[in-house]
C-alpha cells in the first residue's frame, strides 16, 4: 500500500509512466488477494468506501482505472462500476454500500455535463451530504468542479489519491 | 498523406482558451502558420470545452484562419449544432471542410450525415458503434459497413469518407497498435475507394518522448495504407513523414527529402529537438 504512494509520486514526476503504474497495480492486486482474508480476520478497517465510474456515454477507462488503483493502494474499498455508467447506477451503488466517496470520470466535453446531473441525483436521493464527490478527466477543471458543486477536483491519479486521503481524514474527524 | 494539424484544441492547450476569450487573431494565425510550416494541409479546430459558446468560437476561428490562409478546416466536435452553423461559415473555395466526426451510432448518423451532403463536406467515420469500441478488427469493420451503407444511400462518395480504425494507447495494452493496423488493412481491402484517417497522438499517451512513438507509428500505418492523420506536429513527425513519402515512392528522385535536409529540417534525433511547438 505504501508502495503505491511511491508509484503515485514517481508517476507525477515523470519518473515512471503508465505501463509502470499498471505493473505496480497488478502486483498490488495479487498481493491484496493474499492479504485480504488476513486483514478481514484481524479486523483491519478500510480507509473508506468509494464508488467510481466513467459517466454515461463515456467509454474511456484509462484514467478512471488509474485512479481506482491508486485509491485501492491508499487502502480504500473501491467499487468500480466501469464505463458508460447511467446516473441511477451511481446513486444505487452509493446507497447500497453506504459510500464515503463518489468518483466521477469523463474524458469528453460532451459527457462532462453528466457529472452535474449525477450530483443533482445524489441530492434528490437524500445522500448528497453523506458522500464526497470527486471529479476528474481531461476536460475537467477546478472551475468546472465548482460550477457543478462537486467537492473535489483531482488533476491526475496521484492527486486523486491525495485528495481521497484528505477526505479520509475528514471522515475520521 | 494528408496531414491535419491538431494544435487548436481547447482540451489540450489552455492557451487556445485564452486566444478565444481575447479574440487574439494574431496568435491564432501564428499557431496556424506554424502547423502549415510543419507540413499540415488542413487545420483541425476543437473547442469542445467551451460548451456554451462552442458554435460561435469555432465560427470565429474558421473565419479568422480563412481570412489569412487559403486552407480547408476540419471541424472537430460530435455536436450536430456546431456542424449546422459552422459549415455555413466555411469557405469551400479553399477546399472542402472535414466533418470530424460521426460515430456508427444511429442517432449521430441520422443527424450529421445529411449536413455532410448538404454542405458538400468530407466526413470522418469512427469505427465505434452503439456498443462502443470493439477489440476485434473484424468487429470494428462491421461498423464501417454500417457507416458506408448510410453514406452511399445519401449519395456521399466513398472517396469523401475517411474511416478511422481508432488508435488506443500502447501504454495500456500492447495489442492496441496491431489491432488498429489490422483494422486499417481490412478497410483498405474491403473498401478500396474509401479513405482512412486516424488521430495519431493517442498511441503515445502515457509514455515519454511521445513524438518519437507517434512518428514510428505513422510509418507503420503508412505502410498499411493510411491516407491522412491528425497530429500535434513536431519536427520529428515532420521528418518521419518526409522520409515515409520518399520510401513510398512519392518523392521523385528523392528531391524533396534532400531539400528538407538542406533546409536543416531532418536533424531530428539531437537532444532537445523533440519539443512540440
Amino acid at each position: 500500500m505504501a508502495g503505491m504512494k511511491v508509484i503515485g509520486e514517481k508517476f507525477k514526476n515523470d519518473k515512471i509512466f503508465v505501463p509502470g503504474v499498471l505493473v505496480a497495480a497488478r502486483a498490488m492486486n495479487t498481493g491484496m488477494e493474499i492479504l485480504k482474508p488476513k486483514l478481514i480476520e484481524s479486523g483491519v478497517q478500510s480507509a473508506g468506501k468509494v464508488v467510481i465510474g466513467a459517466v454515461e456515454s463515456d467509454l474511456h477507462d484509462v484514467g478512471k482505472n488509474l485512479v481506482a488503483m491508486m485509491l485501492e493502494g491508499a487502502g480504500f474499498e473501491v467499487y468500480d462500476l466501469g464505463t458508460d455508467v447511467p446516473t441511477e447506477e451511481f446513486v444505487k451503488k452509493a446507497k447500497e454500500i453506504d459510500a464515503d466517496i463518489v468518483g466521477l470520470s469523463a474524458l469528453l466535453t460532451t459527457t462532462m455535463n453528466e457529472m452535474g446531473t449525477i450530483i443533482e441525483a445524489l441530492e434528490k436521493a437524500g445522500i448528497r451530504d453523506k458522500v464526497s464527490v470527486m471529479v476528474g478527466g481531461a476536460p475537467i477543471t477546478e472551475d468546472f468542479a465548482q460550477e457543478i458543486s462537486a467537492d473535489f477536483y483531482a488533476k491526475d491519479a496521484a492527486e486523486a489519491s491525495n485528495v481521497a486521503k484528505d477526505i479520509k481524514k475528514k471522515i475520521a474527524s | 498523406m494528408i496531414i491535419i494539424g491538431a494544435q487548436i484544441n481547447t482540451s489540450e492547450h489552455e492557451e487556445i482558451i485564452d486566444i478565444i476569450e481575447n479574440k487574439d487573431k494574431k496568435r491564432l494565425l501564428e499557431i496556424t502558420k506554424h502547423q502549415l510550416d510543419l507540413g499540415a494541409e488542413m487545420i483541425d479546430i476543437n473547442a469542445g470545452q467551451r460548451i456554451k459558446t462552442e458554435v460561435e468560437d469555432i465560427a470565429w476561428m474558421i473565419e479568422t484562419i480563412q481570412s489569412e490562409f487559403e486552407i480547408p478546416i476540419s471541424i472537430d466536435t460530435p455536436n450536430q449544432e456546431v456542424f449546422k452553423e459552422c459549415l455555413k461559415k466555411h469557405n469551400n473555395n479553399y477546399g472542402r471542410p472535414l466533418v470530424n466526426s460521426v460515430s456508427g451510432e444511429n442517432e449521430r448518423l441520422n443527424k450529421i450525415l445529411p449536413l455532410v451532403k448538404k454542405y458538400n463536406a468530407k466526413v470522418v467515420g469512427l469505427l465505434m458503434g452503439e456498443e462502443g469500441i470493439a477489440n476485434k478488427p473484424t468487429e470494428r469493420v462491421k461498423v464501417a459497413d454500417k457507416i458506408l451503407k448510410r453514406t452511399r444511400e445519401l449519395g456521399i462518395k466513398d472517396e469523401d469518407v475517411f474511416l478511422d480504425p481508432l488508435v488506443l494507447p500502447v501504454s495500456v495494452d500492447t495489442d492496441n497498435p496491431l489491432t488498429t493496423i489490422k483494422t486499417l488493412r481490412l478497410i483498405k481491402d474491403q473498401f478500396p475507394d474509401v479513405k482512412t484517417i486516424c488521430g495519431l497522438d493517442n498511441i503515445s499517451y502515457g509514455l515519454p518522448e511521445r513524438p518519437l512513438v507517434s512518428s514510428i507509428f505513422v510509418a507503420m500505418m503508412a505502410s498499411a495504407g493510411l491516407d491522412s492523420f491528425l497530429v500535434e506536429l513536431s519536427n520529428v513527425t515532420y521528418s518521419t513523414i518526409k522520409t515515409v513519402e520518399m520510401l513510398k515512392g512519392k518523392d521523385d528522385m528523392c528531391m524533396d527529402y534532400i531539400k528538407q535536409y538542406k533546409a536543416d529540417k531532418l536533424d531530428i534525433y539531437k537532444p532537445g529537438k523533440m519539443e512540440v511547438l
